[in-house]
């Protein structure tokens, strides 16, 4: 079939090419410290409070050790000193499609963005490298007062908003990481959408990784008004490039009384990248925050989406998937922290490991004393490919509360002879077959997905199981 | 009954039946251990010193080390003693005496089987986890069972081991080839610090139900670590039971070394007041066409806490591996707490591998469905909670060795009210 030789040839990396994007306009040196630092800030003409901010950051980042109870010799493996911490494509940022530079709009065109724009599927902001290139919001969202722009903007033209909420759910102190994010962050996403404003159709943005040994330290906040609802969609891919990147994104949500917030992630980082990144979400009165969150790329990926649940009746969700090949290792899970009674999580994760690829669920459910009403289930599913690969769950559930249901229910297994049989038997080959299983094994996350991510999604996946099997 | 029988094969230990060389060493070191392991032969004196050594490379555990930072040690003092007098027994049958059973203080033992109790030894350690407290017990010991099953051999009787006093209690059992028995230890201790441990080898095709019972003072910290070497086509039960002490952490590894191994694993936690419990477990799959299947059940009245944290261990290349974990706590008061940490290792494919854990109180729909039968509120949550034991005790599939436990655990429920 020559579609399937297609497939084979390209299977590799399906976004594996790359642009020759020597004409950086700044390019801090290699390395951190507060000279850098200082530097990102005045170029970014921050005020004094953000600059304190960043170097304060700086020093608990210095300060922190690794995370201990992750004994990962890959994370040991990061040289901060070898990374650049700032890079900007161009000067100023496009308002219009039209002037955005020529050769970043080629790398967008491959990823399909200019599709995304025409059908009108929200504002879309693109982030290549550190500096947001291209940003539009559409008018209506605008008339109801929604704010949606990238980071840095953010800060400048709504300060208040910004200094009011930023770094209120992931201090600097909260791990190495998120300090490191707070020292050097650029750009994400910042969105506020007033009270009782019922976003429609979802935000996209697009992050992407360009220059070798970039570092990219997005810094992504969304308020969510009381009785406000708003689904954010963020998709990674990153070209090809040989040495080691470093993606450390911190995220905070805060969603008020009653509001609803979405955030769907599909990160498909090149298997180089480092993605290490802390999600979190307050949950105030019966606020409903959902984390969907897919993990297909990136050589080690840490990532535990969370929820504070502060106030009576909140509800948090994580639907997660991870996908797992050669030299690969999500460490993927999700946190629920019940401050507040009569709260309620679902945690749902499923896993895929291939040709030595290693997955791991790493999650916590935590009910404080006098919450009661709470009813929190967690269920983890693993598929191993092969005998080479590997599977780790590591709940944790803490109870200081009586009046609670806490559950959680984990499976390991390999895709069923009989299932494989069954399929085959229709005529299906057995690459075909166990495509066709694992596609079933996502479903109930794929269906989640606006249809343009779904469909690329399934394709992802075929790729990836065109070499398992024989 | 059995007991008049089996009082003349009885074998009790105290203090000054050990060497006169137990006068009293003024500190935890290795002069300390030479002085009390005087006339010992050298293989073993090797043994305790090289376990000495691992006790002091472990730092004393505070409540930010991992695996003891949910236990709060401001409660309970876990600052090693210098041995106690002891004071235990163990009793076999007669008639399972004249097949050859060893069933004795591991002192006399040692006099008698030396080769024996040496190859056990030196066979018991491969494979276990070094912990703090178990490594101080293995170089300490001086008092404990040595019980060995020869070859093919059924026991009539089950073993029972009981410790009432002492520091260190040592515990071996070697079940062989094709041999079947039932063994309980039991632990009574009432002083402020205890910590022992037991190894258990279960030879080819045989068959051993271990019963692990803790019912020590309530005013004692009790450390015990359990390792298992199931053999191929071997299988091992065990109950580990806890209801007494003040703070209880335990070690409980089971590994599956030969094709077709198998281990049911069940334990039963009922605490209450302040009590502090940690069960440790490990399911370690090593061959293929293994399975393991685990309970443990708590239940937690007045401010108790309970820690479960258990790891399902595949190894690459255990293949048709089939193993189990279930943790279910049971909340019966507003001040109890329970985490629990379930963990999956797997480096194999070919395997059915789930586990689940629950936190909640006594079922509304239960309680309401015996109150409608006119049941005091009371009595109906006792119910419950007994049922919720029996299911476990009941998965023992021995009866001689869970019948003095329902005995045991009832006055707790009588007093849980």
């Amino acid at each position: 079939m020559a579609l399937k030789e297609q497939q084979l040839v390209d299977q590799d990396y399906r976004y594996g090419f790359r642009d020759e994007t020597a004409n950086y306009s700044f390019k801090s040196r290699k390395g951190i410290d507060h000279d850098i630092v200082e530097q990102i800030s005045q170029m970014k003409k921050e005020p004094q409070w953000m600059r304190d901010f960043r170097h304060k950051s700086l020093d608990i980042f210095f300060a922190k050790p690794m995370p201990a109870w992750a004994k990962n010799e890959v994370l040991e493996a990061i040289n901060f000193d070898d990374i650049y911490y700032y890079m900007r494509a161009s000067d100023r940022e496009g308002k219009t499609w039209e002037e955005v530079p020529e050769e970043i709009k080629r790398t967008f065109d491959r990823l399909g963005i200019p599709e995304a724009e025409r059908k009108f599927l929200g504002g879309v902001t693109a982030q290549y490298d550190s500096e947001v290139v291209y940003h539009s919001i559409r008018k209506d969202l605008e008339a109801k007062g929604v704010l949606f722009s990238d980071m840095d903007a953010g800060l400048r033209e709504h300060e208040d908003i910004v200094r009011e909420h930023f770094a209120t759910v992931i201090p600097p102190a909260d791990n190495k990481f998120s300090a490191l994010n707070s020292a050097v962050w650029s750009g994400g996403s910042f969105i506020w959408v007033p009270p009782g404003v019922h976003v429609d159709i979802p935000l996209q943005a697009y992050f992407r990784i360009n220059a070798e040994n970039m570092g990219q330290f997005e810094r992504t906040l969304i308020i969510a008004e009381p009785g406000s609802f708003v689904h954010y969609i963020e998709g990674c891919t990153a070209p090809t490039y040989s040495s080691n990147s470093l993606h450390s994104a911190v995220v905070e949500l805060i969603a008020k009384e009653g509001a609803h917030i979405r955030y769907t992630t599909i990160q498909n980082w090149y298997k180089n990248v480092y993605n290490l990144v802390t999600k979190r979400a307050l949950a105030q009165k019966n606020a409903h925050v959902e984390w969907v969150d897919g993990n297909i790329g990136s050589k080690l990926t840490m990532k535990y989406p969370s929820v504070y649940l502060m106030g009576e009746g909140a509800r948090g969700e994580v639907l997660s998937i991870a996908y797992a090949s050669e030299g690969q290792h999500q460490d993927a899970g999700a946190k629920m922290v019940h401050a507040a009674p009569n709260t309620t999580s679902i945690i749902t994760s499923k896993s895929v490991s291939k040709g030595g690829g290693r997955t791991s669920y790493r999650g916590l459910v935590k009910v404080y004393e006098g919450c009661e009403g709470v009813k929190s289930n967690v269920r983890c599913d693993a598929l191993l490919m092969d005998p080479e690969s590997r599977s780790d769950t590591y709940p944790t559930m803490e109870v200081d509360a009586k009046d609670v249901r806490v559950e959680h229910e984990a499976t390991v297994s390999k895709v069923g002879e009989e299932q494989l049989f069954y399929v085959m038997s229709r005529g299906l080959t057995e690459v075909e077959a166990t495509t066709m299983i694992v596609n079933g094994f996502f479903e109930p996350f794929v269906k989640e997905l606006p249809m343009e991510y779904a469909v690329e999604l399934n394709r992802l996946i075929a790729l990836e199981m065109e070499g398992s099997v024989g | 009954m059995a007991s008049s029988t089996r009082s003349e094969a009885q074998h009790r230990s105290d203090a000054q039946n050990h060497s006169a060389g137990l006068s009293s060493p003024a500190q935890l070191d290795s002069a300390a251990i030479d002085a009390l392991t005087a006339g010992e032969p050298a293989w073993l004196r090797d043994i305790r010193h090289g376990a000495f050594g691992r006790f002091e490379a472990i730092g004393q555990p505070t409540d930010r080390t991992e695996g003891w930072r949910r236990l709060e040690l401001a409660h309970a003092n876990v600052t090693p003693v210098l041995p106690e007098p002891s004071q235990f027994e163990v009793s076999v049958s007669n008639a399972d005496r004249k097949k050859g059973v060893v069933a004795m203080p591991i002192a006399d033992a040692l006099a008698s089987h030396e080769p024996l109790v040496r190859e056990a030894l030196l066979h018991a350690r491969s494979g276990r986890t070094v912990g703090k407290y178990s490594a101080l017990a293995e170089a300490v010991w001086q008092h404990g069972a040595f019980i060995h099953v020869p070859e093919g051999v059924e026991l009539s009787e089950p073993i029972f081991a009981t410790v009432r006093a002492g520091t260190y209690p040592r515990f071996i059992a070697v079940i062989g080839k094709n041999a079947r028995a039932a063994i309980a230890e039991s632990h009574h201790e009432s002083g402020r610090f205890v910590s022992g441990l037991s190894d258990i080898i279960v030879g080819e095709n045989a068959h051993l139900t271990y019963a692990h019972i803790q019912q020590c003072g309530p005013q004692t910290v009790v450390f015990s670590h359990q390792h298992a070497r199931i053999a191929g086509g071997a299988k091992l039960v065990t109950l580990n039971f806890g209801a007494g002490a003040s703070l209880a952490k335990s070690d409980v590894e089971v590994e599956l070394l030969g094709r077709g191994a198998e281990s049911d694993m069940l334990g039963l936690v009922f605490a209450r007041g302040g009590q502090q419990f940690d069960y440790h477990t490990l399911q370690g799959h090593r061959a293929t066409d293994t399975r393991s299947d685990l309970l443990f059940k708590s239940a937690l009245d007045g401010h108790a806490h309970s820690v479960y944290t258990g790891v399902i261990v595949i190894e690459k290349g255990a293949q048709r591996s089939d193993a189990y974990q279930a943790n279910r706590n049971l909340l019966l008061a507003e001040g109890a707490r329970a985490d629990t940490e379930p963990k999956l290792e797997i480096e194999a494919d070919d395997v059915r591998c789930t586990h689940g854990a629950t936190v909640g109180p006594i079922d509304a729909d239960q309680l309401f469905y015996l109150a409608s039968r006119g049941m005091d509120r009371e009595i109906a949550s006792r119910l419950i909670v007994e049922g919720f034991f029996q299911d476990v005790l009941d998965k023992v599939g021995d009866e001689r060795l869970t019948r003095p436990l329902q005995k045991t655990f009832a006055p707790h429920l009588e007093q849980e009210s």
